[in-house]
């Protein structure tokens, strides 16, 4: 299906003039998965000051403009994808869209609002202590990709942070954002011939990244050899929050498709398997799901549930039943076909707005994709075959390479951890939510 | 199917509202752009009709709506709508509930079909009622036994109102949730669940002649009923700054502030919506700016104003930073806000904001869904959908003066609450 080697810099536009309404962004191919871990944090922060400190002016001279604009001008990083977004009214995008491009071509690199951005993500990591599912889902995702680019903390963490610096940011800039990696974008009441007009105004001054390429890495994430429960303790929890998943194929895989609607049918959709299980006949859980997650190299199969903290260990041993029958039996004809058609018949509703297609494209081209997959994708799915997803729920899904991540009060907990045959039978370890970042 | 009035949008699109015999309201908005319609029935009752003891009914009976009906079993509802490639949800607030649907816009007629199934022959059951029991206690300590932030706004709403039934939180407490019967829910059903209670909204790909034809043959015959008026109770005059403090699991002081504001209806609320940006919208905002850019004190800060029909609340939220107190905030808070008070707001902040919430207003108004969702709730609110393309009308009007006088009314102590949370740690009673 893909690995599509995309021409680079690459434009996609979405016009629509029924509102007023531009959207106008860079993205790169290259995010938080470019930190090496004693900077972790890197190029969120590079991100951030790109643009807060532009062409000799302040963070707040630089809101106040766009501002006095209605504009919004932000920067979104990802694993492995930064995006410099830009949103305004038709009215004001001539004036707007200088911010942007100096954004990308005159970063000022200011020591003061590096020193600021630094202070904020220090804050920002204390206030995540408060969210469980997060701190969940990040102690999950460590510990999935340990040694692996993937498991970065793409926030830093409390040390990492200090080691930030303006010339780090700099380097980064000038070794990951390139005309070679760059798509751009717009959606809404802005033309093909307007978005062209820009890149020709910004591809010629980007860094000249000769070396660069859009190979994808070789090394693939390892599962795990043996199930693994990972205990997050946080006190006072009346709930838990539960991750439970391994490394899957990558989109690029013959396998991604089948499984991912396998996937669909055991857990996502209100009506899915794993909801009727957990959800409408026992009441265990507000929701439930299952997933895979993409990344270039691999995905991640992750399933999610939040029970009561008094039934966590017997909402968990329900779920790896779940799991294991999915496994071993698969999925009923019924299902499959539910699925296949739920994923084709609401396929519009991904690409609905100007905006929506314009994310669902560009995502299609990091991931090394062709871009007519994004009209094409219900056609594709109706192609894969009820024993094409069986055999890829057999082949993928493995009981040795289940993590688990729960995060908990362990008072509450481990007792009911200890007295389930299932459960007291998994390795596990427990650290504190503080230990996280 | 009478036509009642139409309204015109952005570049010739029209939205247009009907009303049926039984009482029944329909708005059309055609949007031809995706083939997909979203359609949203509003009920106009919410939390604030709940009786004492019995409070979290309104948001429970929304999670029993999509059981059984008398042609449909138990989950056909939801799974016919995925089989469909559609989505289905609901919410449930203080002065509404409402049922979202987005689908293919081949499906109209289906989901017409099903939600006058669910208006007029919900099927109520003991197991159904005792998992969704279970569902909605599971929610509330997701986003408030275990939410910082959702414990703290309801601390608000408990402290700064006394006898309006805003103050109790719309999913409830666990001892009320656990109370509801059978026969609870089967009153409420027919008490409020009736054509001349509601509003359709439906947004997309449609013909609207055909959309009316199936709206009146699938709902026509379900008569209206008589509707409960809601009288609403009268909140006592506050007499002084209310204040609370509790010790959370939590890294840092916390701080959530309300001061008592109209309902929407009232000529001074989109006026209050309008300072509270001025203040705390974003990085540009006074005290943003002054509390988490200059001075560092705080590592966020938010406010919004609450769209109720009755007097409510302009809400303000702050994290502080770290070995920074509450107490240090608020005094420096009172400080600046006087003297905001003494000068009002200054001509570039108000051109700014207006600048940002006509930009908000077209973002907002972006999806099918979207564009239902707003559509729906202001007319269930303020009673007109119209008002939400008012807006940027009534926004061109402000001026400096007005501004400053609205909110000299309004933003004072004896209209201010104040709900603290400090770490576990400070507790002077821990160990």
């Amino acid at each position: 299906m893909i690995n599509k080697r995309h021409v680079f810099p690459f434009t996609i536009c979405e016009q629509r003039t029924d509102l007023p309404l531009c959207k106008l962004q860079v993205t790169f191919s290259k995010g938080s998965a470019t930190d090496q871990s004693s900077i972790e944090g890197n190029a969120v922060f590079t991100g951030e000051l790109m643009v807060r400190s532009i062409d000799g002016a302040s963070y707040i001279q630089i809101k106040e403009a766009l501002a006095q604009l209605g504009a919004k001008l932000s920067v979104y990083t990802g694993l492995e994808s930064t995006t410099f977004e830009l949103v305004c009214l038709k009215q004001n995008l001539p004036q707007a869209k200088k911010w942007l491009k100096h954004a990308l071509l005159k970063p000022s690199y200011s020591e003061e609002e590096a020193q600021r951005i630094k202070r904020e993500m220090l804050e920002e990591l204390i206030a995540m202590q408060d969210d469980d599912a997060s701190l969940a889902s990040h102690a999950f995702t460590k510990e999935l990709f340990k040694n692996h680019s993937y498991g970065v903390n793409t926030r830093g963490t409390m040390n990492s942070i200090g080691q930030l610096s303006t010339a780090i940011a700099q380097n980064w800039y000038q070794n990951h954002l390139s005309a070679q990696n760059a798509i751009f974008g717009a959606a809404g009441d802005i033309s093909q011939s307007e978005l062209d007009e820009f890149a020709n105004e910004v591809i010629p001054f980007l860094p000249s990244n000769q070396s660069f390429t859009q190979e994808h890495r070789q090394i693939t994430p390892q599962n795990l050899t043996n199930p693994q429960l990972l205990i997050v303790d946080k006190p006072e929890r009346t709930q838990t929050q539960v991750f439970i998943g391994h490394i899957a194929p990558g989109f690029g895989s013959p396998l991604f498709l089948p499984l991912h609607i396998g996937l669909t049918a055991f857990g996502g959709t209100f009506t899915s398997r794993l909801m009727r299980e957990i959800r409408s006949k026992r009441g265990l859980s507000y929701g439930v799901s299952a997933a895979l997650s993409p990344h270039q190299d691999c995905s991640a199969l992750v399933m999610h549930v939040y029970p009561f903290a008094e039934q966590a260990a017997q909402t968990l041993e329900l779920m790896l039943s779940l799991y294991d029958d999915f496994r071993t039996q698969g999925l009923q004809k019924e299902e499959i076909d539910f699925a296949k058609n739920f994923l084709s018949s609401s396929h519009p509703f991904d690409m609905q707005t100007p905006e929506q297609k314009l994310r669902y494209k560009t995502k299609l081209v990091l991931l090394g994709a062709p871009i007519e997959l994004a009209e094409d994708m219900p056609s594709q799915i109706e192609k894969i075959t009820p024993h094409q997803i069986n055999e890829a729920i057999l082949t993928i899904l493995k009981p040795c390479n289940v993590l688990i991540s729960m995060l908990c009060s362990k008072e509450l907990v481990s007792n009911q951890i200890e007295k389930s045959p299932v459960l007291s039978q998994i390795r596990s370890q427990i650290i504190s939510s503080q230990e996280i970042y | 199917m009478k036509s009642i009035k139409n309204r015109s949008f952005y570049k010739g699109s029209q939205v247009k509202l009907f009303t049926m015999d039984n009482g029944l309201e329909v708005i059309l908005f055609r949007d031809t752009s995706s083939p997909i319609i979203a359609y949203q029935t509003w009920f106009k009752v919410g939390s604030r009709n709940e009786q004492r003891g019995k409070l979290g009914i309104a948001h429970l009976f929304e999670h029993l709506m999509f059981n059984e009906t008398k042609n449909l079993p138990h989950g056909v509802f939801d799974r016919t709508i995925e089989a469909a490639g559609g989505r289905t949800n609901a919410a449930t607030w203080v002065d509404w509930t409402y049922y979202q649907n987005d689908l293919p816009s081949n499906s109209l007629e289906l989901i017409i079909k099903l939600e006058a199934e669910r208006m007029e022959h919900l099927v109520l059951q003991k197991p159904q009622l005792d998992s969704e029991k279970e569902v909605v206690l599971n929610e509330r300590r997701l986003r408030v036994d275990d939410d910082i932030n959702g414990f703290l706004i309801e601390q608000l709403f408990l402290l700064a109102f006394e006898k309006h039934p805003y103050r109790f939180p719309t999913i409830g407490f666990e001892e009320d949730i656990r109370s509801i019967n059978l026969e609870d829910a089967r009153n409420f059903y027919k008490t409020y669940y009736a054509p001349n209670n509601a509003h359709i909204v439906l947004v997309g790909d449609f013909d609207e002649e055909k959309a009316l034809s199936l709206i009146q043959n699938y709902y026509g015959h379900i008569p209206s009923q008589i509707i409960p008026q809601f009288i609403s109770p009268i909140e006592p005059a506050q007499q002084s700054l209310k204040q609370s403090l509790f010790y959370k699991p939590t890294e840092t002081d916390k701080i959530i502030m309300g001061y008592k504001i109209p309902g929407v209806l009232d000529e001074d609320y989109l006026a209050l919506d309008f300072i509270a940006d001025i203040l705390f919208g974003g990085v540009v905002s006074k005290f943003y700016r002054e509390f988490v850019i200059e001075k560092e004190l705080l590592s966020s800060l938010s406010a919004g104003v609450t769209p109720f029909i009755d007097p409510g609340i302009l809400e303000i939220s702050a994290n502080l930073s770290q070995k920074r107190s509450a107490e240090e905030f608020l005094e420096d808070f009172k400080k600046s806000l006087n003297k905001f008070l003494q000068t009002g707001p200054l001509d570039v902040e108000i051109d700014r904001t207006r600048a940002k919430f006509l930009t908000d207003f077209f973002q907002g108004l972006r999806s099918c869904h979207q564009k239902a969702t707003a559509i729906g709730q202001y007319h269930a609110t303020w009673g007109d959908f119209e008002e939400l393309f008012e807006i940027e009308n009534k926004i061109q009007h402000f001026n400096k003066a007005y501004l400053h006088e609205v909110a000299s009314r309004y933003l004072n102590d004896l209209s201010f609450s104040v709900v603290i949370a400090k770490p576990l740690e400070k507790s002077p009673i821990r160990p």
